[in-house]
This record gives structure tokens, sequence and C-alpha cells, in this order.
């Protein structure tokens, strides 16, 4: 006979490991602060590169100014600027991401703990299984004799 | 309204048959809807412009995850571009990689907005992203809609400026330099798109307060609201700027996308089915082929709930308020609510019997093809499901009328 229970359980895991499982297992391999770590370092690299083509933008924008007064200007200054906005804008940016990700990792391990305790009872169901099949086997064994 | 139910649950039923098909024929539409929109704006590489390779990659980009959609997309795009003029496709490449690595990287699952967006607006109906989206999504939708008006926009300056290539420049460093400085000042000088982002993205926020608000038909104020928000700020945008819309038009487009997001909500819980799971599993005695149908559920707010109903008939009518009385102290704590209410809810009459049984959120149908390690049938094989089957639990009878009705649990009020 098929086991609604033990059925619906299996249903369910399945499902959980066709769509948010991969991910969630995927994040499980490493702890907290190395996963939120990570995303921070992927967003350095995002902020920093969409930095680099805007300050490319504003260059080529400007270029005429800059030509005409490259022996003028005052580079340290100019750089002051554009370094605080790049860090304004990184540390914004690592904010949203530090706890972005860490809510999402959170959750992550819940929907991975239920995962697990839902294994734990298809497990149990399996094991109460194979006792009432062994029990069922021996009651014909005791029947032939 | 009935009829309208009747329609509902026949496109429920459909839709549960053929619902991989369906949900790939809607972003086959819009994908094709999208890639059809670069070919009339930029036919310039007529190779890529053939209405085969057009319906190819779009039947290729259904297949794909929407990130990778488009990404095809872009690429399609910045090829066109390309072969009438290379400044302007490295212009996009920029302005489509900064949008990626500030906004775009944090939101990988709402890529289909940046698309809708541009298609839509396209067809006149601009407004059904914004209420939509805050009907049914999240505040962080508000970044790819704001991305998909910059693509928007920034389409229609680069369309404007096709002509300029490399080559018409050679030679006249100045005038590139004006051309190129004339092209960021129409696409970042552009108040007309700021104001479409202020709108859009107001109208996101305040109907996704307003819709979680707890109150009796908080999803139809909000989409109404939403509407009004729309165009007020469209108007008093136009009184300042070249909106590139007129006053009909706006009014127009935000009533058409309003109707939509009614119609949409309405048939929510069929599109909702697009969550149907077919799994494969086994265990030491069975291959399972299961086939998950989400539980539809109504939410709570046009329910009206009865307390009570009499349990059992009296004649004489006298007795019948104090009857009523009685049964309400008794039985005070437990609520019916009538079942014509909940019509979409699906109740498997014929239970394991049939192969067929449901928890809380699933109902579950297994395939009759199910066989066992062997090849033979397994004792329990099922029969193949009819999946809607609405049917009452209780029936109980009050001042004449016969009442469906079921028991409202937890869950349900939750919903």
């Amino acid at each position: 006979m098929i086991d609604e229970k033990k059925t619906r359980l299996m249903t369910k895991l399945t499902i959980y490991a066709k769509h948010d499982g991969k991910e969630d297992i995927d994040m499980a391999r490493y702890y907290k602060a190395d996963y939120v770590r990570l995303e921070v370092i992927k967003t350095i690299l995002g902020v920093t590169l969409g930095s680099v083509l805007i300050l490319a933008i504003i260059a080529i924008y400007y270029s005429e100014f800059l030509l005409d007064n490259a022996l003028f200007m005052n580079y340290k200054a100019l750089g002051k600027v554009i370094l605080g906005y790049y860090l304004a804008l990184l540390t914004i940016y690592i904010g949203i991401t530090v706890i972005a990700y860490s809510i999402k990792y959170t959750k992550s391990r819940e929907r991975l703990s239920k995962f697990y305790r839902s294994l734990g009872k298809l497990k149990k169901l399996e094991e109460k299984e194979q006792r009432l099949r062994e029990i069922e086997e021996e009651e014909r064994e005791d029947m032939e004799e | 309204m009935m009829v309208l139910f009747e329609i509902r649950a026949k496109l429920t039923a459909i839709y549960q048959k053929y619902d991989f098909i369906f949900r790939f024929a809607v972003k086959f539409v819009l994908v094709l809807m999208g890639f059809m929109m670069i070919r009339n704006d930029f036919s310039a590489n007529a190779a890529l412009s053939k209405t085969v390779i057009v319906i190819g990659m779009a039947a290729f980009g259904s297949i794909l995850p929407f990130s990778l959609t488009l990404l095809l997309m872009l690429a399609y795009l910045v090829l066109q571009i390309l072969s009438a003029s290379s400044l302007m496709a490295i212009t996009v490449f920029i302005f489509c990689l900064i949008m990626y690595c500030f906004f775009l990287r944090f939101t990988p699952k709402q890529g289909a907005a940046v698309v809708a967006v541009p298609v839509l607006r396209s067809i006149g109906i601009p407004y059904a992203v914004p209420l939509t989206l805050g009907g049914f999504g999240d505040l962080f939708s508000i970044i790819p809609t704001c991305c998909g008006i910059f693509l928007y926009y920034m389409l229609a300056v680069v369309k404007d400026n096709l002509t300029i290539t490399i080559d018409s420049l050679k030679g006249n460093t100045d005038a590139a330099f004006d051309i190129y400085m004339n092209v960021i000042n129409q696409l970042i000088k552009n108040p007309a798109m700021y104001v479409t982002m202020l709108a859009y993205a107001l109208c996101i926020t305040v109907v996704y307060f307003v819709r979680r608000m707890k109150m009796d038909y908080s999803f139809e104020i909000s989409i109404a609201v939403g509407t009004v928000i729309l165009v007020i700020v469209n108007l008093i945008g136009g009184l300042k700027y070249d909106m590139g819309s007129t006053l009909v038009a706006v009014i127009f487009g935000a009533l058409i996308s309003g109707l939509i997001t009614f119609v949409v909500q309405f048939f929510y819980r069929v599109l909702n089915y697009a969550a149907t799971e077919n799994v494969q599993f086994e265990d030491d005695d069975y291959y399972y082929y299961v086939k998950a149908v989400p539980k539809l559920r109504v939410s709570n707010a046009k329910k009206p709930v009865r307390k009570v109903v009499t349990l059992h008939a009296r004649d004489e009518d006298d007795d019948e308020d104090e009857l009523e009385d009685e049964v309400m102290d008794a039985v005070s704590d437990i609520v019916f609510r009538e079942e014509k209410e909940r019509s979409s809810t699906v109740v498997i009459s014929e239970g394991a019997d049939d192969g067929l049984f449901e928890d809380d959120d699933y109902e579950e149908e297994q395939d009759p093809l199910a066989q066992t390690k062997n090849g033979e049938k397994p004792a329990a094989a099922v029969t193949p499901a009819e999946p809607v089957v609405p049917s009452a639990k209780t029936t109980v009878t009050k001042d004449g009328k016969v009442l469906n009705v079921i028991f409202e649990d937890d869950e349900d009020e939750d919903e």
C-alpha cells in the first residue's frame, strides 16, 4: 500500500529541493559571516565597475574643459571629491548588502532546518515501515512453522 | 458575477491541464513583443531583422531564466544598433552595464519588469506595470521598474541619434564632442523620465501599503488610489514639462491599466496555478510520479462570516429564536462560512481510494503510470484524476435556505 503521509512528505521535500533547496544548500556551505562577506566583495566589485564607467562618461562629457584646463587643475582636490563620492556610495551599498543578505541567509537557514526536520520525520517513517515489515516477516515464518 | 466565477473555474481546469504550455506562451508573447519592438525601431542589420530569426530568438529566450532572456535581448539590441552606429551601441552597452552593477544585480528575479515597461509603453498601457507590481509584488520592484523606464527613454534617444557613426565624425573632433554631449544631455537631463519614475515609484509604494491594510476591498481601493496617483503626478509633470503624451492618453491609459489589473486580480488564482508541481522520486517499493496542485484560497477581505446556524429543525416558528440562542451558546466558537464564497476551493471527494489525497498546502495526484521496480502496477494503482471536484462538507438548513458550509481554520485566517 502507498503510505499517504510518506508520499506527502517526500513530495514536499522534492519540491523544496527542486526550487529553494538548491540555493539554500549552496548557501549552507558558508557560515553567515563568510556568505555576507562574499556578497560584500561582489558589491564592491560591482560598485567599483559602475563608478569607473560613470566617471568615464563624465570625463568624456567634460573632456573639452579638462583639456583646456589640464595644466591649471587642482588634481588633489578633484581626487578627494571623486574618492569622497565613491566611498559614500560604497558605504551605502555595503550597508544595504549586509542587511539584505543577512536576512536572506537567515531565512534560508530556517527553510533548510525545516527541510532537515522533515527528512528526520521521513527517516522515522521508514524505520517504522521497516519494523512492521520485519514483524510481518516473523509472523509469516511462525505461521509456516 | 456567477458567470465570471464559472469562467474562472473552467479556466482553472484548463490551466491545470496545460500549465507548462500556458506559462511558456505568456513568456513567449512578452519576449516576442520585446524583440519585435527592438526590430521595428532598430532594424539596421538585415540578417537579424528577419522574422524567422526574431521568432526563433523569442522562442529560445522563453525557455531561459528571465535574467538570461534579458541578456539575450540586450545582445540583440546592441548588435542591431552596432550595425547602424557603433558609438550608440557602446553608449547603450555602457548604460546597461551601469544599470546592472548598481541595481539589477540585486533583483535578478524581477527582470520581466525591465522588459515589460518599454513593451507596454509602446502599446499604450504603461501603467499596468506599476499597478500590477504594487498589487502583487514588493517594494523592491521599484528598482527594475525604474530601470525599465530608463531603458525606454534611452532607446528613444538612441533612435533619434542612430545616424551618428564614428566614421561620420572622423576628423571633426569638436562636432563629435558636441554630439556626444547632446546625447548625454538628452539621456540624463530628461525631466519627463524622472517624473515618470517618481509616478511609478509612488504608485507602487502606495498600492503596496494600501492593499496590505486590514480593511474590506483593500486591493480594489489600492488599485483605484494607484491609478489616481499616476494620473495626478503625470498631470502635474505635464504642466511643467513635455511628458510626451496628451491628457486624454494619460487618463485613458491609466483607466485601461487599472482595469487590466482588476482582471489580473480576478484571475490571479488561476495564474497562481503556476505553482503546480510535477515531481518524481522513489522509495524502496515504488517510483512516484506526483502532480501536486496548490490549494486555491480566496482572501478574507470580502467573505462574510456567519457565526452560528441551527443544528436541527423545529416546526414551531415561536421556538426558533430560542433555539438559535441555545445553539449560539453551545457552539459560539465555531465559525461557519458559506461554501459558495469559496467556490474555487477544491475538495477531493473520493479520498485516498482513488490515489488522491490532500493536505493543507497541496492536493496530490499520483500518476496512473506509477510502476513498481519490477515494472508491475502497484497494488494501490491510481486512476487519472479530475482534480477540481467542488463539494460541500456539510449542509445546514436555516430559514428555509440551504447552506453548504465548511469550517474556517487558522490557516485561512492568515491568508
